[in-house]
């Protein structure tokens, strides 16, 4: 608890103070079986999927039952198995926008309603804003009477026209959740405000990096260079023009300056264009787009990593970077103050000037050598986020949500009309009994008790933690969906 | 004999009054008796046929809940024989399509005052029926494993027209019991692993079975233990063989 820092405007995430594992293990009890939503997940890549991914595995460790829907990824539909019987449901569903699928409030009750019943679910947690099946989840489960919880993955601004209609839908969808996470104080503050919230229901819960994946190796750096790591995907919101300002300046003063671009996206041209203009084809590599388990092995040829985003909720790059050993300089702005304790990053405004202020100060330290070396920096980052960590407080929300009563219909109603305005309000009330009708429709249809109980893989039940995999039984779970 | 007791058997589980079904001639000509039990508990019988094979009957639920028979026969210790028989149909849901059918083209007829409409309609209502018990309607699936032969598929439509299917044995690579997305409902499935002749290890097919009837998990599970006993069997006497051919090599 050394790294928490309160005043001056900052917070430092509470970072994980060596937990006791087995102590933790053996304390809890409570066992619940969580359905994780979110149309983002593997074979898609990106921070919430590999979030939900690790977050599952380390639920798993502690005995809860775990499984995940998404949308279908092209031949990938189904039922599929990962690592230590983590179920996955590839549900066959209209992709309409960026992955995120078409929503209508009602046509994925029927499906979610069987995976809920048939799977036993207690609690259904849904990620992303940005996904409308997390969306539908949530307001199914309510209408089934589930717990909900909600992760935040995401920062928004409150001016465009497209901002105002998803902060409205947030509104809506988050007002009766029993709980709500977000991944850093600034998000939280974000969110709040989005959604109209109680503070008291959204958690912090940061996210985490495996430090086994980013080690570092001082021996694949030049020492003669100092190189700077730019590894993020080239769009405005990372402040790609920013970087197209700081690289030609920096270069005309320091001729031994090298730059690594990691990444690919329609910013992609401003950098080339730099590149040319100033003939630094030598010093300004791009690499391209990198899978993550190659972005260690750009990490660790530099010397300092920049980020240059505009707005982040919490910037993981920053710590696999310092993770790696890398002196991290970066910008200022949404979450990123939050991340890492002083001494391991260098703060800029989001400018030009002050960018390079600060990257000549990483550089001056570099020749003085007054900067720890690589390995005291990962020593020390891998502390801050884990898995474990993030795991055991997730577990405390459940706790938490599960002592919860979920509201009935009729104050739910009144919560919606109360609390979206008026004309929103009453037009999902109004939704909300006509998706309620519909599930006495269905379980007339197909009533709970005939519904197959799905075989348990994890969880307190789990077939595949009881190790008798080699034998007769083992058939059973060796499952190729096709369908 | 038998008869009367497996009668006395169904009167003491029953509870509804569903009443024993009139017998029927079996496949083996034997006399077969079935009975519905009101409650969802599944009604056993269990009677030996003499000479013949020993035969058991459940009654089970489908995914849809409409109760379905499993039927099994062990001719011997490696050939047995599963079937599982749909509900037939019913007399309710024929007058009720056929009704519907005929009123639609009665208003038709009214409106357009056209008579041609009502002997199309007759006609329609004849041609759906008989194509519809020709080649949807499917009463009876049965399985049989041999152990050292291989496992034949039938399926015998309401019409009487049966297809069959047979896959080898030294095809076969696993029965499994397998999940699936199916219509708005994620079901179980048994399915049969096809071997991948250029793969030791991959598999090269999936043959689902009982497609049309769907039986719930605990039906399918009866069918997979009682499959995995044959190829355990198989796989045994496999093993020996290479064994003595190895011996009989090294001792020539």
């Amino acid at each position: 608890m050394a790294c928490r820092r309160i005043g001056s405007n900052r917070r430092t995430l509470s970072p994980a103070s060596s937990i006791n594992c087995v102590n933790s293990l053996a304390s809890s009890i409570r066992t619940h079986s969580i359905c994780m939503v979110s149309d983002f997940f593997y074979p898609n890549m990106g921070g919430v999927e590999s979030h939900i991914y690790q977050l599952s595995q380390c639920l798993i460790e502690r005995g809860h039952k775990v499984i995940i829907v998404t949308h279908a990824y092209g031949n990938r539909k189904g039922i599929r198995y990962l690592t230590n019987g983590l179920k996955v449901y590839y549900l066959p569903l209209k992709v309409m926008y960026n992955q995120s699928t078409a929503t209508t409030l009602f046509h994925s009750l029927p499906l979610l309603r069987y995976i809920f019943v048939r799977e036993r679910v207690t609690i259904v947690h849904s990620h992303s804003s940005f996904s409308s099946m997390a969306h539908d989840a949530l307001f199914h489960a309510k209408t089934m009477g589930l717990q909900t919880v909600f992760t935040d993955h995401s920062l928004f601004g409150f001016a465009d026209v497209s901002s105002v209609l998803t902060n409205k839908l947030l509104t809506v969808s988050l007002c009766d959740t029993n709980h709500i996470i977000c991944v850093s104080y600034t998000s939280k503050e974000n969110t709040v405000l989005r959604a109209a919230l109680n503070p008291e229901i959204v958690s912090v819960i940061p996210n985490a990096v495996d430090p086994t994946d980013f080690t570092p190796d001082p021996s694949r750096r030049d020492d003669n260079t100092v190189t700077v790591v730019v590894v993020s995907r080239l769009v405005y919101r990372k402040g790609i023009d920013l970087l197209s300002g700081i690289i030609p300046e920096l270069c005309q003063k320091y001729p031994a300056l090298h730059f690594l671009v990691g990444g690919e996206g329609p910013k992609r041209i401003v950098l080339e264009e730099v590149r040319e203009r100033y003939q630094l084809h030598d010093r300004v590599r791009l690499l391209g787009a990198l899978e993550h388990q190659h972005v260690r092995n750009v990490l660790v040829q530099g010397h300092i990593f920049l980020n240059t985003s505009l707005t982040e909720a919490f910037c993981m790059a920053i710590v696999e970077a310092a993770s790696c050993g890398l002196q991290v300089v970066s910008t200022r702005v949404g979450g990123i103050p939050e991340v890492l304790p002083e001494n391991l990053i260098i703060l800029c405004e989001p400018s030009v000037k002050s960018l390079c202020d600060g990257l000549e100060k990483a550089v001056a330290q570099i020749r003085a050598g007054t900067l720890p070396t690589p390995e005291t920096i990962h020593n020390k980052v891998k502390t801050f986020y884990t898995w474990r960590n993030v795991a055991e407080r997730t577990a405390k929300v459940y706790d938490r949500v599960a002592d919860e009563a979920v509201l009935p219909m009729d104050k739910r109603l009144d919560r919606l009309v109360s609390h979206c305005g008026t004309v929103t309000g009453y037009i999902f009330a109004l939704f909300a009994v006509l998706s309620f009708l519909f599930l006495v429709f269905l379980r007339w249809m197909s009533p709970d008790s005939s519904i197959d109980v799905a075989v348990d893989a994890t969880g307190p039940n789990g077939a595949w933690t009881q190790q008798y995999f080699p034998g007769k039984k083992g058939h059973e779970r060796e499952k190729i969906s096709n369908c | 004999m038998t008869h009367a007791h497996a009668a006395g058997g169904g009167a003491a589980g029953r509870t509804g009054s569903d009443g024993v079904r009139a017998p029927r001639a079996g496949a083996y000509s034997t006399w077969r008796l079935e009975w519905w039990d009101g409650a969802q508990r599944p009604v056993r019988a269990q009677w030996c046929l003499g000479r013949l094979a020993s035969m058991e009957e459940e009654v089970y639920r489908a995914v849809s809940g409409a109760r379905i028979a499993l039927q099994r026969r062990q001719h011997s210790a490696s050939c047995r024989e599963f079937s599982v028989r749909c509900p037939r149909l019913q007399l309710r849901s024929l007058s009720a399509a056929t009704c519907s059918v005929w009123l639609a083209a009665y208003g038709l007829f009214v409106l357009s005052q056209n008579s041609m409409v009502l002997s199309a309609a007759i006609f329609i209502t004849l041609i759906g029926l008989i194509v519809y018990l020709h080649f949807v309607k499917i009463d009876q699936e049965s399985l049989l494993v041999i152990g050292s032969l291989g496992i034949q598929m039938t399926s015998s439509y309401a019409s009487g027209k049966e297809s069959t299917t047979f896959i080898e044995m030294s095809q076969v690579k696993d029965v499994v019991i397998n999940e699936a997305i199916y219509m708005q409902k994620v079901i179980y499935y048994l399915c049969i692993l096809l071997q991948d002749p250029l793969e030791p290890h991959g598999v090269s097919e999936v043959v689902p079975l009982f497609q049309s009837s769907k039986p719930r998990l605990d039906c399918l599970v009866e069918v997979y233990r009682s499959c995995q006993e044959i190829l355990e069997q198989r796989k045994i006497e496999t093993s020996l063989e290479l064994q003595n051919k190895k011996l009989k090599i090294e001792k020539s």
